[in-house]
């Protein structure tokens, strides 16, 4: 149940991890570690709080309502590798960045360059997500519960994504040149497997913004372990 | 001393933010205006190009998951602060789906929802409906038809008084697809507590306001909204004016509370991809002596395209018809009394056209112009307006 928004994001996941694993099978290293956070970021703070206080609604809008479940880990935080050469096929299957109980879903969304993402609206009323990015400049419109509008993402880089009915909500699409990315588990484990061999900058994406970078070296059969907290 | 009263109260609002759990946003602009210099009152700033700022502070506290404060502070290039919202609320009261807001609150009449501010607004203005000073003048409820100074510029009530907030309590909910609100106010639909200087109910008798929507598909909603009460000030019973007219008040004598302004309305709001449709009409009351009601029936409607993701487009025409009285006790510029038949109002209509521009989602540029019509003139005032107003909201 806590983990009915990830389904799509974890297939996804698994695809790159199965991808990376093929790719390498049999060399390259892998990086582990885990993710501990002490204290909430400002961006889920303050859109939890626009959410509440979104005033003049009608039609069924829930804004008032707690967020249930509330953001979990694996919907805020991204590990991922920058640089690593190659070219890698996008997935077939498309992650979604859902619109539900009136926020997005997840907060960060890593796809590969060349992923299809879908924005299903989950809500009873409209969302008009759009984005004004470099990255990746797009205006949905408006459509009802049910319906979902898709949008090709074939320019890496940072995708802002905004409700233009309801400022409050916000997400970030990591649109990535590689598919060495994950998300951790609830308790804040990741891996990275079968990254060819090389020095790397280790990003840290937490909320709203990239939390660190640290450059790692991977090892041939290796693991790497780098813990993050914020 | 309003100015520095404003000025302390925003160095409390961000004091206060900085140490609690209030949560500070806001919309802040810049604009120019220039309209041309007709004898009227939508000639802005008497045709004058002028720029022009305003700000709006939105501070609020989420104090439980069901308590909220709500405030909404404003203050444009006059500097003078407004308090328009200041409300607690509590929502889904006992999990009845019941909730409440007591306070200054925005009044449950019509869909005017967020267009109330620069950023969800396409256009400079409110609606005409919105904005329109009649010639029912409320300092004395005196029907100024015959005065061509308050004929033009305008000085009495509105039909609807611009963004709707008085003090009171409000009752709402939903029940499937149809949304309800119930609210007893200090004052009325066309004289709200901005009316009264000291914040207080200025009359006996409360207004009462209900508002039933529904929404049978999403994007689509109809509203109906209905509102009576008491509309002038106690005072108006005993004001004198003779030091300035050879008149006192035309209620004078009488007891204003017996007086109701009654109005009704109905709105539809539709949205669809990249198009929003918006409209509203209302039909308002207002009782007078003599057994005469003013009467007045105004019209908004407003339709907006965006062509692509920075680019939108928008249209609004409205206007507003007065009904005509027989048998009026008036004085006319010379002070003199006179029966007057006719229109209580000049009929009014107005046609805007806006288009914004979005630099990031934070800010953008809108540019419109507006075109006025006063009917049942010997001319009809030369009062178009050109603006161009940049909003940034953070």
């Amino acid at each position: 149940m806590k983990h009915r928004y990830l389904n799509c994001r974890f297939f996804a996941g698994i695809f790159f991890l199965a991808l990376s694993t093929a790719s390498a099978q049999g060399k390259g290293g892998e990086i582990k570690g885990k993710i501990t956070v002490s204290r909430d970021d400002d961006l889920t703070g303050s859109i939890i709080r626009g959410r509440s206080l979104h005033r003049y609604e009608t039609g069924g809008a829930k804004s008032d309502k707690p967020l249930d479940p509330p953001y979990a880990l694996p919907e805020k935080a991204v590990i991922y590798i920058e640089a690593v050469g190659g070219n890698y096929d996008p997935p077939a299957a498309h992650p979604a960045l859902d619109q539900r109980d009136m926020v997005f879903r997840p907060l960060v969304l890593p796809i590969l360059v060349g992923t299809t993402v879908d924005f299903p609206n989950s809500d009873p009323l409209f969302h008009n997500v759009f984005s004004l990015s470099q990255a990746r400049e797009f205006d949905l419109g408006r459509y009802p519960k049910g319906e979902k509008k898709s949008v090709l993402f074939n320019k890496p880089g940072i995708v802002s994504v905004y409700c233009e009915i309801h400022s409050y909500m916000f997400a970030t699409i990591l649109v990535l040149e590689n598919p060495f990315f994950t998300v951790p588990d609830d308790d804040g484990n990741f891996t990275i497997a079968g990254i060819p061999t090389g020095t790397y900058q280790l990003n840290f994406w937490y909320g709203r913004k990239k939390a660190e970078t640290r450059t790692v070296t991977v090892t041939e059969h290796q693991t790497t372990t780098e813990n993050f907290s914020y | 001393m309003i100015r520095a009263l404003g000025i302390v109260l925003l160095c409390l609002v961000f004091a206060w933010e900085a140490s609690s759990q209030l949560q500070v946003t806001g919309q802040a602009s810049a604009g120019f205006v220039k309209a041309n210099d007709g004898e009227s009152q939508y000639a802005f700033n008497d045709g004058n190009g002028t720029f022009v700022w305003r700000l709006d502070l939105f501070s609020d506290a989420v104090v439980t998951d069901d308590i909220t404060f709500l405030s909404n502070f404003r203050m444009l290039q006059d500097q003078i602060p407004h308090v328009d919202l200041l409300a607690i609320r509590a929502s889904d009261i006992a999990e009845t789906g019941i909730s409440l807001q007591a306070g200054q609150i925005d009044i449950p009449f019509g869909n005017l929802g967020e267009g109330r501010f620069p950023k969800e607004n396409p256009f400079f203005g409110l609606p005409l409906m919105n904005e329109h000073i009649t010639s029912l003048c409320e300092s004395d409820y005196k029907v100024w038809t015959l005065n061509p100074e308050y004929q033009i510029a305008g000085n009495g009530v509105r039909l609807l008084d611009q963004g709707l907030y008085d003090l009171g309590v409000k009752v709402y909910g939903s029940i499937g697809i149809f949304d309800y609100s119930v609210a007893v106010i200090n004052g009325m639909i066309s004289t709200t507590g901005t009316y009264s200087p000291n914040g207080l109910d200025s009359h006996n008798g409360i207004g009462k306001v209900l508002r039933l929507a529904v929404t049978p598909t999403t994007g689509l909603t109809f509203g109906v909204s209905y509102a009576m009460g008491p509309y002038m000030k106690d005072e108006s019973e005993t004001i004198d004016l003779s030091g300035e007219t050879p008149d006192t008040s035309a209620f004078f004598g009488k007891s204003p509370d017996n007086y109701m302004q009654s109005i009704v309305g109905g709105d539809i709001s539709f949205s669809l991809g990249h198009f929003s449709f918006d409209g509203e009409v209302i039909n308002s009351s207002w009782q007078y002596l003599n057994n005469i009601d003013l009467k007045a029936f105004g019209y908004s409607v407003a339709a907006q395209y965006a062509f692509t993701p920075r680019i939108s487009g928008a249209l609004r025409a409205g206007g507003i018809s007065f009904n005509s009285v027989n048998g009026l006790k008036e004085l006319n510029q010379f002070f003199q009394h006179v029966i007057y038949n006719g229109k209580w109002d000049h009929d009014v209509f107005r046609l805007e056209g806006a288009v914004s521009y979005k630099f990031n989602p934070a800010m953008l540029l809108k540019i419109g112009y507006q075109i006025n019509r006063t009917y049942d003139l010997p001319r009809d005032p030369v009062d178009n307006a050109l603006f161009a107003q940049t909003v940034i909201s953070f």
